[in-house]
């Protein structure tokens, strides 16, 4: 059956794609949601200065 | 500001095709919203003869702190609801820069405030910025009120299959499309100073409170923080050991020659609650609030009694005439049903649920009760969080200079912060090394639960809640997916605008690069979904 894939997905913040199984009707059957981008803030705050993550982490 | 600009700007266009010009343009085909109650038009003519740049142009000019102006712009010759909408778009722009502009005017910028430290604040508002965050949220919330509130209700009469089961409009039966688990999580917002609100538990209540909920039942009003675990199984992630609290976690994203991890298509973490795949967010909020419950029918939120200005939206007779108008008896909906969805004739009353439309109408409604909690319109005694600020009070300020002031955790200290924000529920776990220096950092962000991926060890909810959002009960058509694409590969071309709009009911947010580089600029390596490799070949 048709697989949709829509990568990137639009009118969100960031990047998403997501990939869609369908039936002979059209029907979504499974769906898998990708988060396509890596941020890596567990690594950049590594070995920094505790006081700073206020600074960092906002709006993550 | 999150919720007018996701509403307007991200959602709204899933289920109405704009004009064609900016900022509406580039647009998809009409034939793109079949299945909804425009189905099988193909040219909307609403906008015909009428100068949309013009209209725009008095929407712009006569938007001030003052009040917005649109009452005086003649919105004739848009023949129908739609062009009304349509304008409004442009008005949600100049309002979520309002909330934008209060908000920046108490914390010096967003979407980092500047003024955050350890220990307190660096500027405290003056009684010229209380004044001015009043004057621009009064204004916010006249717009929620008149504008946004009504749209959420009408979308769920023209789009009735994405509304729970419980509501069925004249144009159909509500399907509950993009319901997902029911499963919501809320860390719980907005401490309370006096405890005299909220739902909250023990003494300092928060206006939104803290717990979670199952498969649509009501809610447990606590959390037991340990029983969050990050599964790494379809993450493109080392597999040191999958399922582990964050306060041990371990990012460590998997580098070549190990990119194909097999299984995997995810940066998303799957965090999971007790084994569950939770959904965060304004209608997690709302229900574990009991803002949003079911077994409630009719308006809730900030109006239950309908005693609030419900029937302000400034348009008086539906056209006879115009595009929407004339196709109204063949979509079975008369004139006066579209305008009591608008409060104009009726009141219109709909049952809570679990639903896309009812995650709309939670968004929406989270906005007004937050924004009438700080000015105080909800008339709690203790006049709104606005006026509880006293400007010059010194304790603002932290003690001392602040930097340095405070003194440094020491090594084997940990801790960890639960909080909402516009999008969910965030939590952030530390663990302090030598010197005052961070040894482990985790975050699990709202889109992380709600954007998680698979994990099939058993016992584990195993779709993350938009895949199951998307895929339960296999009851979401696609319209024209029934044509295998030739050759039978992946169809990448088509865009499934039905899947979109129970994806962008969930406010997706995911932010920053894709590739990693070292110091030098170099990339290290680059990663890209399985999806984006196919659409390349």
């Amino acid at each position: 059956m048709p697989t949709i894939i829509n990568d990137p997905v639009g009118r969100i913040e960031g990047h998403m794609g997501v990939e869609l199984d369908t039936d002979i009707s059209g029907n979504v059957t499974d769906a898998r949601v990708s988060g396509t981008l890596y941020r890596g803030y567990e690594n950049i705050l590594y070995n920094r200065p505790v006081q700073d993550c206020i600074n960092i982490t906002q709006r993550t | 500001m999150s919720t007018i600009t996701h509403f307007y700007a991200l959602a709204a266009l899933d289920y109405v095709q704009g004009p064609p010009i900016a900022p509406w343009k580039p647009e998809w085909d009409i034939s793109y919203y079949g299945g909804g109650a425009l189905a099988g038009v193909t040219t909307p003519a609403w906008y015909a003869g009428v100068s949309i740049a013009g209209a725009i142009q008095e929407i712009n000019e006569s938007v001030n702190y003052g009040g917005f102006g649109v009452h005086g712009i003649s919105t004739a010759g848009f023949g129908s609801v739609w062009g009304v909408i349509m304008l409004d778009y442009v008005l949600a722009l100049h309002m979520r820069r309002m909330a934008h502009e209060a908000a920046a005017s108490l914390c010096g910028g967003l979407p980092h405030a500047r003024n955050w430290v350890p220990g307190g604040v660096t500027y405290a508002p003056d009684a010229a910025d209380c004044a001015k965050v009043r004057t621009l949220l009064q204004l916010v919330e006249q717009f929620i009120l008149d504008r946004y509130r009504p749209l959420t209700e009408i979308l769920g009469i023209l789009f009735p299959a994405y509304d729970n089961p419980a509501n069925a409009s004249v144009l159909g039966a509500g399907l509950g499309l993009g319901d997902g688990y029911g499963n919501f999580l809320s860390y719980g917002a907005y401490n309370e100073i006096t405890g005299t609100v909220g739902a909250g538990e023990g003494p300092g209540k928060r206006l939104l409170a803290r717990g979670f909920a199952l498969a649509a039942a009501p809610p447990t009003l606590t959390i037991n923080e340990q029983l969050i675990r990050e599964h790494v199984e379809r993450s493109w992630y080392e597999n040191y050991t999958d399922d582990l609290h964050p306060s041990v976690g371990v990012t460590d994203p998997v580098a070549p020659p190990k990119t194909n991890k097999a299984g995997a298509y995810s940066w998303l973490k799957a965090p999971r609650y007790n084994n569950n795949a939770m959904e965060v967010g304004p209608l997690a909020r709302m229900w574990v609030n009991g803002d949003y419950n079911p077994g409630t029918p009719g308006e809730v939120g900030g109006d239950p009694a309908g005693t609030k200005n419900q029937n302000l939206y400034p348009h008086t007779t539906f056209p006879a005439s115009g595009y929407l108008a004339a196709n109204l008896p063949g979509i079975g909906v008369t004139a006066a049903q579209l305008d009591g969805a608008l409060g104009g004739v009726a009141p219109a009353t709909y049952t809570i649920g679990v639903s896309t439309i009812d995650r709309l109408r939670a968004r929406c409604l989270e906005a007004f009760k937050i924004v009438q909690r700080i000015l105080g319109s909800d008339g709690n005694p203790d006049g709104g969080w606005l006026a509880m600020i006293e400007p010059g009070d010194p304790n603002y300020i932290g003690p001392g200079p602040i930097v340095g002031s405070l003194p440094l955790p020491s090594q084997g200290k940990s801790g960890f912060g639960l909080n909402e924000a516009p999008r969910g529920a965030l939590g952030h776990w530390v663990n302090v090394g030598s010197a005052g220096r961070i040894s482990n950092y985790q975050l699990v962000v709202p889109t992380t639960w709600n954007g998680s991926p698979a994990d099939t060890h058993p016992g584990i909810s195993v779709r993350g809640p938009i895949e199951e959002a998307l895929a339960k009960g296999a009851k979401l058509t696609l319209s024209g997916v029934t044509s295998p694409v030739a050759g039978g590969g992946p169809n990448t071309e088509l865009v499934p605008v039905e899947a979109l709009r129970v994806i962008h009911s969930f406010d997706p947010c995911i932010a920053c690069a894709v590739h990693v580089i070292d110091a030098k600029g170099n990339k290290i390596s680059e990663h890209k979904s399985k999806m984006a490799q196919s659409k390349t070949k």
